[in-house]
């Protein structure tokens, strides 16, 4: 555990919760609102006793002034299915690279804080599709089996969202709040790769992993670039007119996909891979209502 | 592949080079960075604005190119011919004949001019380029290819020549050249042959010129001078001109005359205070572009007393009377006995007249014979006819029938002379039979083969002139000598030519004659074994002074054809020159992967 989060920075994360906007659909007993009626602390609605209800929920003081068994109900706190899943493809780098390092560090916070909350946390690495997986886990005792799995994720394939997304998430996964943490570099678009989580009702939290060599490239003269996925070659003559275009075009990309994931109403949060990552993630997260 | 190495240094040593830059290029290539990136999908939007050719594309230009960089390669080297022809080797013709040195309006000569054209022609060459430079002057004797530089030097040393007789060579026709220029204003050598580049640089100058200076007694008085002076107008306007004779400063005849379009005047002039010697004749016209016909020179000969024997059988004679009267003449009458009786020492005699009187020795004074009957020491056949009423033509070429006119001339009976090369014939029959000679050397003899009362010739009206030439002939020295610059051909015993300005004249013999070489008009002296002979040197010609006689088209319409195509390079240079741009080119193509 200590090789991706420091004890200091677990002990920070050990005070924060996580937010839904909307109530979740776990079946099991959580820290989470959900639409179902049953045990809670928050007071939903009375119904008509009928044989069989738990008489410790009648409200004894409307049968003195009535004379008739109401029975009051209490919005049920059930966990939320988190789905942490980590874009393992060849552009993240190999397994030295900051990219996936930070990538690997986002997901242990996200799966630390959702253990800590009681939720069931999923990690799925994936490419061209899901390469592996971690169930979902409750307790924050499965951290050691986060951190196992996120130790041992090494970079493969093509970055093909829409197949991962059709494939992991069409075998009748529970709603629930997915990241997905990725540099976001593929050819497919936003609004296709992310169709079937829109089908499904997912929460979907965007973490943007920006590597500062990709936002502004040291390269100069007679290049050849390879792209790490394709292997695809592309000669360059690179200069400062193209440098300057390089960076012009990739900063409205990156706003390009900052709208889209607003647009849907979803979090993004981009992180950069060069800045101090405790700091602004936990920046980041609560400034986007994720952490509370 | 041989002959190109050999043959053209330059460009084997821009091969070498070339060869050498590309090695070193190869070795000096920046190595290209193969850089590993997580995606090419930015860069793929920003070079989308240029996007590289096809791979497919790659592949046929790289192809193309080396197909190019082999064909000019090759061609570089083996240099293939175009037509047959050698492309390497230029043939350039200057006329340097007499008319190119008339002036064009720019002020230069025509000679400068087409010299000036050449030499831009040769320097437009380039240096592999092999060149045969022919004149028309045959100042170059032997004309081969030669490079650019030698051309040069050849080109240096070529001047205006004097002869009327331009001609270009007629083995120029087969040399194998792939560009032929000829440069010429069209006057002497006429057209330009088939096959050739003409430049020309004919322009429309006004001329006056002199085309004939000579001088003459005056019939019927001897002590005076005539100068005859023609001048020709070659222009087309009308020239007023200044003709002057001048022996010296204070002695000078001049006139002013007009001279129409293309027309040719005599004028005579009396010369009789001018003291036997050198004469200069001079034409001068405000516009007149070619100098060199300008000036002409003449001799006048000493005329002294003359003394002449009458030999004949009776004092009655109208041939005695008439020499009695004659001014220069002091005549004495002999009888043949006399006459035999004298011994040579005793010969008191400029000359002798022998009428119908048959001599059996051979005179040793200048001689006239009337009635030649077969004299043993004559070397020429004498036989004769019988005929009555014969007709005769004269060779009006010679000096002593000049100005007098034998048409009514009729013979009763005559001696023929055989043809020989010791005598020149003055009368002859229309039948072809000579019936008067005129023996030429140191001691002259004119022989006639009929008496005076044989034929009218006694009634004539020019008999007194044809005795007043025929003595000037016999006593009066040797003719002025009038020739045209060049080779000047002269008897073979003259020992020493001088100019008249004492500078000594080399001289050459051969077949039994003496030679020398001048460009310059002006009176020379020969010294020969009999005394000395004047040579006065002109160019007195017609064609010398037609300098517009040319069909050519003016200069300046044909000044763009000085530079040829392809910038004055041989094919083979701009070949090996592509190649060069087009191994560049590859090479910059592969290394920007542009190409395969």
């Amino acid at each position: 555990m200590s090789t991706l989060l420091s004890k200091e920075f677990l002990r920070r994360l050990d005070g924060i919760s996580l937010l839904l906007r909307r109530p979740v659909a776990g079946h099991l007993r959580g820290q989470h609102r959900s639409r179902r009626t049953g045990f809670g602390m928050i007071f939903a609605d009375y119904r008509p006793y009928s044989s069989g209800d738990d008489t410790r929920n009648l409200d004894w003081a409307t049968y003195m002034r009535l004379d008739r068994l109401v029975l009051r109900m209490f919005e049920e706190e059930a966990d939320t299915p988190i789905y942490i899943l980590i874009d393992n493809s060849a552009s993240m780098g190999g397994a030295e690279s900051e990219k996936l390092k930070v990538a690997k560090k986002f997901a242990a916070v996200l799966a630390y804080v959702g253990l800590l909350n009681h939720d069931r946390v999923s990690l799925i690495s994936f490419s061209d599709g899901v390469l592996k997986e971690m169930p979902g886990r409750r307790g924050k005792n499965q951290m050691w089996r986060a951190i196992h799995f996120l130790d041992s994720l090494k970079n493969e394939g093509r970055t093909n969202l829409a197949n991962t997304f059709r494939r992991f998430f069409g075998t009748g996964r529970t709603r629930g709040l997915v990241f997905v943490i990725s540099d976001f570099l593929f050819e497919q678009t936003l609004e296709d790769s992310f169709r079937p989580l829109t089908q499904h009702g997912h929460d979907v939290f965007a973490g943007h992993i920006i590597d500062p060599e990709e936002e502004s490239p040291s390269l100069n003269g007679q290049v050849v670039l390879v792209d790490s996925e394709t292997r695809e070659s592309l000669n360059a003559q690179v200069t400062e007119t193209m440098l300057a275009n390089y960076r012009a075009e990739f900063n409205k990309y990156r706003t390009k996909t900052e709208q889209f994931f607003k647009h849907a109403g979803w979090n993004y949060v981009p992180i950069r891979t060069d800045g101090n990552f405790e700091a602004s993630v936990l920046a980041a997260l609560k400034g986007e209502g994720i952490f509370r | 592949m041989m002959n190109f190495f050999t043959s053209s240094p330059l460009f084997s040593l821009l091969l070498v080079g070339l060869i050498g830059t590309v090695i070193l290029l190869y070795l000096l290539r920046p190595p290209v960075l193969n850089r590993l990136i997580s995606s090419n999908l930015i860069w793929k939007r920003v070079i989308g604005s240029s996007p590289l050719i096809s791979e497919r594309w790659q592949w046929w230009l790289s192809l193309l190119l080396a197909l190019l960089i082999t064909i000019f390669l090759l061609s570089s080297a083996l240099r293939p011919s175009v037509d047959g022809q050698a492309d390497d080797r230029t043939l350039i013709i200057l006329d340097n004949s007499p008319s190119m040195e008339a002036l064009t309006q720019s002020g230069l000569s025509r000679y400068s001019v087409a010299k000036d054209s050449v030499m831009k022609l040769l320097a437009s060459l380039s240096k592999d380029v092999q060149v045969m430079l022919v004149d028309t002057q045959r100042q170059i004797t032997t004309p081969s290819f030669s490079s650019v530089p030698e051309a040069f030097q050849i080109l240096e040393q070529l001047k205006i020549g004097t002869s009327l007789e331009a001609l270009v060579p007629s083995q120029v026709a087969t040399v194998d050249a792939s560009k032929k220029f000829i440069f010429t204003d069209g006057v002497l050598i006429g057209s330009a042959p088939e096959g050739f580049t003409l430049v020309s640089v004919f322009q429309l100058a006004p001329n006056v010129g002199i085309t004939r200076l000579s001088f003459a007694t005056v019939p019927g008085d001897t002590q005076r001078r005539q100068a005859f002076v023609e001048v020709v107008n070659a222009g087309g306007d009308s020239q007023l001109v200044e003709i002057e004779l001048a022996q010296s400063q204070s002695l000078n005849l001049t006139r002013r005359v007009d001279v129409g379009p293309y027309e040719k005047v005599t004028h005579i002039f009396d010369a009789t205070k001018f003291d036997s010697g050198p004469v200069k004749a001079a034409v001068f016209s405000s516009t007149d572009r070619f100098k060199a016909d300008d000036t002409a020179f003449g001799y006048i000969t000493e005329k002294k007393q003359v003394r002449v024997g009458f030999v004949a059988n009776t004092q009655e004679s109208k041939l005695l009377t008439l020499l009695s009267l004659m001014p220069r003449v002091s005549v004495n009458a002999l009888t043949p006995a006399e006459y035999d009786a004298l011994k040579p020492a005793e010969m008191s005699f400029d000359a002798l007249v022998f009428d119908g009187v048959p001599a059996e020795r051979k005179p040793i004074v200048p001689s006239i014979f009337f009635g030649v009957d077969s004299p043993t020491w004559l070397d020429i056949t004498v036989t004769p006819i019988r005929s009555s009423q014969l007709a005769v033509k004269k060779n009006t070429a010679h000096p002593i029938l000049r100005n007098i006119s034998m048409s009514d001339l009729l013979l009763e009976t005559a001696f023929v002379f055989g043809a020989s090369d010791l005598a020149d014939t003055l009368l002859e029959a229309e039948s072809g039979e000579i019936v008067a000679v005129a023996v030429p050397g140191s001691v002259k003899n004119i022989l006639l083969g009929f008496d005076l009362d044989k034929s009218n010739l006694t009634f004539l009206a020019d008999f007194p002139i044809l005795l007043s030439n025929s003595i000037a002939w016999l006593v009066d020295g040797a003719p002025i000598l009038s020739v045209n610059p060049g080779v000047v051909k002269l008897p073979g015993d003259v020992t020493k030519v001088y100019r008249i300005d004492g500078v000594d004249i080399p001289l050459w013999f051969a077949d039994g004659k003496a030679y020398f070489h001048t460009q310059e008009t002006g009176l020379y002296t020969a010294f020969t074994s009999n005394g000395p002979l004047r040579v006065s040197v002109s160019q007195l010609d017609r064609r010398f002074s037609d300098i517009n006689a040319s069909k050519l088209p003016t200069l300046g319409s044909s000044q763009d054809i000085v530079n040829p195509g392809l910038r004055g390079y041989s094919f083979a240079f701009l070949a090996g020159a592509l190649t060069l741009i087009l191994l560049m080119l590859d090479w910059y193509l592969y290394h920007r992967r542009i190409t395969q």
